[in-house]
């Protein structure tokens, strides 16, 4: 942490000190853009800790995938050196992200909000899914047979009739000249079933 | 084939292929600048050399062509001289004003003196005023209005019809 700290002074000297007219000009624009700080300005360790914090939500506009706390680029370093010096004015983490996102653009977020067209990226995974699984179930709803009786496809047995009396008379008749049953019923039946 | 599944997929595809049909029209380098059409981040620099700083605000009333640029970028040299040839020729309705991004002074000069110096340039010690107009890289051009509204934003390195196009798109918004 002191060997940030002591790099983050030596940047802050090559840097070189800002003209006073250039400093309150960048302190108007900032108010108007974001408001008067928020929160205590910070100092010490706090500030070392916390620049580093909001740094690491902030991407580094001329790197892939890496925060400004990471990258060693000259875009990445200055923008961390601004972040140190607007926390010790007392700018808030939101205050200072709101200042870079309204120069580069929502991009600037490491972590995006969830807010608008992100909202629909997080939940179009989700709808999906529903959405498959919806369109399974109905199509397998549509899809199903009507249950079979659960007579159906079984033979009737040698000595059962039908219900409809004439037929069950045709079929007497037809076992009694077949199989030589007096009257068409099985000598092992003392009278015929009806199915 | 079931109505609902059907209205079900095409209700989840369609917005998919209109997504990706947009995204792909795209340049994926390409971001566009959220500063365009909204006024331009004020600023108060220093010239090359030293002297009195320069403020944005002072010159409200003319078109500005603000072009960040940098003495290590091979595309700003390309420019320069074009840049300088245009501000020779539009001068009297246009304000060109550069602003040096990551270079040091005696580089500047020494630059400016074998290549021309037909505006002010301006120097940018630790990146603010490239970070408030969210500056990815040089070459980059702003085209401001005369009210200080930002019309449009150029990256790389200019040709004189590119910058002709831009300054006429300026001239119309005056």
């Amino acid at each position: 942490m002191r060997i940030a700290a002591a790099l983050l002074a030596l940047l802050s000297l090559a840097a070189g000190p800002a003209g006073a007219a250039e400093e309150e000009t960048l302190n108007q624009f900032l108010v108007q853009q974001v408001g008067a700080p928020a929160g205590r300005p910070l100092a010490g360790a706090e500030l070392e800790k916390r620049t580093s914090e909001v740094a690491s939500l902030v991407r580094c506009p001329v790197c892939q995938g890496s925060s400004i706390d990471e990258s060693p680029s000259t875009m990445a370093q200055n923008m961390k050196r601004q972040t140190h010096e607007l926390l010790a004015k007392g700018y808030g983490e939101e205050q200072i992200i709101r200042y870079f996102e309204l120069a580069y653009g929502e991009f600037i977020r490491e972590k995006p909000k969830s807010d608008g067209i992100n909202l629909m990226l997080w939940a179009l995974p989700v709808l999906v899914v529903l959405g498959g699984g919806l369109g399974i179930a109905l199509s397998l709803r549509s899809g199903k047979r009507p249950e079979a009786p659960a007579s159906a496809g079984k033979a009737p047995g040698r000595d059962e009739l039908p219900e409809s009396p004439e037929l069950a008379k045709a079929v007497l008749k037809v076992r009694e000249l077949a199989y030589g049953w007096p009257g068409g019923v099985s000598p092992k039946t003392s009278s015929p079933e009806r199915s | 084939m079931n109505k609902t599944v059907l209205a079900i997929g095409l209700g989840i595809t369609v917005p998919l292929i209109v997504i990706l049909a947009l995204g792909f029209g795209k340049d994926p380098n390409r971001i566009d600048s959220p500063l365009v059409g909204r006024e331009a981040p004020p600023f108060e620099l220093t010239p090359v050399g030293g002297g009195s700083p320069i403020a944005l605000a002072s010159l409200k009333g003319k078109p500005v062509v603000l072009n960040f640029w940098a003495t290590w970028c091979v595309p700003c040299q390309t420019e320069h001289g074009m840049l300088q040839q245009a501000a020779k020729s539009m001068g009297n309705h246009i304000q060109f004003v550069g602003v040096v991004y990551d270079d040091e002074d005696a580089r500047i000069q020494d630059f400016l003196r074998r290549h021309g110096s037909g505006y002010p340039a301006l120097v940018d010690k630790g990146g603010k005023a490239a970070i408030a107009y969210g500056v990815y890289g040089v070459p980059e051009t702003f085209f401001i209005d005369p009210r200080g509204k930002i019309v449009a934003k150029y990256e790389g390195p200019l040709s004189a019809e590119i910058l002709t196009g831009y300054v006429q798109q300026l001239m119309e918004a005056k």
